[in-house]
């Protein structure tokens, strides 16, 4: 919150985290899995003296060379550069948290450099035993590679111990660490089988893409398998909430977890129809498992990104870099008087440029503006300006995943006034609740309109009597698994029954136009 | 306005350690980037000569390129962090400023 932001409002910063991030994830799997394939491939042309495979083999580690130094380290060094400036507060935690680990990552990524060179440049003229020998030491320190990200990664969904030690070991092996291993180890096999498949779908020679294929079906399937369990107990690792938004909750992760599913169902029909025909294996074929197996990688990333919300490190800091302890502070002093680099530290100079600091400051992390993914100014336009404040002070609440709002009351109606294009209040007399708008209203603006158009709630209620309202106010979980409960007095529950009632009574009393009797 | 100050993330040594590795990695990486630059350079003059021992020299040069560029994104890598770590708040001003660039 300290920091100066870049700012794109209609782009969002996680859009463009993940332009760059999926293609590297991707990559950086592979980096690990092709390891592996390389050495395992070398390894049978040797014992077979099977010259194509071998010569397939080399031509393969070329690719490998050029994918994975070159774009999957550009790309690495890219994510780094672009969190560094969108999350600069999170980022700056996991570098001094992790500075040792991230420098042993370093060494190992210097090695698999140096391995990979080796292994290339010295294929058909270094003694077979020592060359297979570096192919394993690419691969072991790929996977080590892989160890160590793997813990601060995972860190960030679980930070476990950490939050009352503060110990390095507590942080690095935290609960989701080891199924978290696990199951990446698995993708980078599955992925390294993709490319494999895709690669030796352009080889002229028959046989051998008979054989390749058989070969990295077999080895594929029983990983696919493997990782469905490991999936569930990385599920299993999560805290509470976290599993909760992945199980029942959130769209957005049912979404992504149906993604997955295809993803996983298209690959192994892929394996699968190619096991049993591998002569009819296309290139289109293998395009299509390879796109899948993006797809699965996407799912799994975005799910797990999507769980750690409100956090961005769990329990350490929330996803707009407010740290929760000095929450409480700033919903009290406010939070414009603090942050160093807005450029609104009086609402009553500049109204309009406290609301879009503040935006910047607390929404823009996830929210876009006028923008195609999570637009936040389409949400709130047609919303009233006060039920929109008074949502803000409790929309980690309502909206578990969101963080809470750190600023005072003249500062959420600031930002109230900023996201609808209301007139700014003046903060001479600020009023709490606006004297036009009934009581029952006011309630269902507040608890209802930001999920719900009023429309919808009319429709599905139609017919219901208020009693029916009533107790589905006290159960609002069992209408759909996605909707948190209602937590208002039972005298509030009583008159948003009744408001929400008389909503359909009153459009009783108003045929719709056209319609004759 | 204040002026920047570091975020207060504690660093887990002493400052001149991480120091000392900075100054170990970084004058490697500007080794390596001159290395590049030169190679590319001689590469590139080689090749526009027409007899035969330049192009010969510049195709084996041109090999080694992709090993060089490796190198310099990985030490480039060592450095940004060290650097991060002890001058983030800095480095962070200098990438927004960039940006306008």
């Amino acid at each position: 919150m300290n920091s100066p932001v870049w700012y794109l409002p209609t782009i969002g910063s996680g859009t463009l985290i993940a332009l760059i991030a999926i293609g590297h994830v991707f990559v950086s799997h592979f980096a690990v899995g092709g390891g592996l394939l390389l050495a395992l491939s070398e390894n049978l042309a040797r014992k077979r003296n099977d010259a194509n495979l071998l010569s397939f083999s080399k031509r393969f580690a070329r690719l490998f060379v050029l994918l994975t130094l070159v774009y999957g380290s550009l790309t690495g060094v890219g994510i780094w550069f672009v969190i560094s400036l969108v999350q600069p507060g999170g980022t700056s935690l996991l570098i001094h948290q992790f500075v040792f680990a991230w420098a042993a990552e370093w060494v190992f990524f210097l090695i698999e450099i140096v391995a990979i060179s080796v292994y290339l440049y010295s294929f058909d003229r270094m003694d077979p035993t020592i060359h297979k020998m570096v192919a394993w030491i690419y691969f072991g320190s790929a996977w080590c590679s892989l160890f160590i990200i793997n813990g601060i990664i995972s860190f960030m969904l679980t930070s476990g111990n950490w939050t009352s030690d503060g110990s390095f070991w507590s942080a690095f092996f935290n609960p989701s660490f080891w199924p978290s291993l696990v199951f990446r180890t698995l993708l980078a096999v599955i992925n390294a089988g993709l490319f494999a498949l895709l690669f030796s779908s352009f080889s002229k020679d028959l046989n051998l893409r008979r054989h390749l294929v058989r070969y990295c079906s077999r080895l594929m399937l029983p990983t696919l398998l493997a990782a469905l369990p490991t999936a569930w107990w990385y599920l299993r690792s999560l805290p509470l909430p976290a599993r909760d938004l992945v199980t029942a909750g959130s769209p957005t992760i049912v979404r992504a977890l149906h993604g997955g599913a295809i993803g996983i169902i298209l690959v192994a029909s892929v394996l699968l129809f190619s096991l049993c025909s591998p002569i009819r294996y296309r290139r289109s074929l293998a395009v299509l498992a390879l796109a899948s197996g993006l797809l699965l990688m996407g799912s799994f990333e975005w799910t797990r990104e999507a769980a750690r919300r409100p956090f961005i490190v769990q329990q350490a800091m929330f996803c707009n870099g407010v740290v929760p302890a000095q929450l409480q502070e700033l919903q009290q002093q406010g939070f414009l008087s603090r942050a160093r680099r807005s450029q609104a530290h009086e609402i009553a100079t500049d109204p309009s440029a406290a609301g879009r600091d503040l935006f910047k400051f607390q929404c823009y992390s996830c929210h876009t503006l006028d923008g195609f993914n999570n637009d936040l100014r389409q949400r709130t336009r047609s919303m009233d300006q006060v039920a929109l404040a008074g949502y803000i002070g409790n929309l980690h609440q309502v909206r578990y995943f969101m963080p809470p709002f750190a600023g005072n009351k003249a500062e959420r109606q600031v930002l109230a006034a900023f996201l609808t294009d209301g007139l700014f209040p003046t903060f001479e007399s600020p009023a709490d609740t606006p004297q036009e708008m009934p009581p029952n209203q006011l309630l269902f603006e507040q608890n209802c309109t930001l999920c719900h158009t009023t429309e919808l709630v009319k429709n599905r209620t139609a017919g219901w009597s208020k009693t029916r309202i009533r107790n589905a106010l006290d159960h609002l979980n069992r209408l759909h698994s996605a909707m948190p409960d209602y937590k208002g007095t039972p005298e509030e529950k009583d008159r948003l029954a009744d408001y929400i009632q008389q909503l359909n009574r009153s459009a009783a009393r108003q045929p719709a136009k056209g319609v004759t009797p | 306005m204040n002026p920047p100050t570091p975020l207060p993330d504690p660093i887990p040594v002493a400052w001149g350690y991480l120091l000392a590795l900075l100054m170990l990695v970084f004058p490697l990486h500007l080794l390596f980037m001159n290395c590049l630059l030169g190679t590319t350079a001689v590469t590139l003059y080689l090749q526009r000569r027409s007899d035969a021992v330049a192009t010969q020299l510049a195709t084996e040069l041109s090999r080694a390129l992709p090993l060089i560029m490796a190198f310099v994104v990985n030490s480039g890598v060592a450095s940004l962090l060290f650097l991060q770590v002890l001058y983030g708040q800095f480095f962070y001003t200098s990438s927004i400023l960039m940006g306008s660039y």
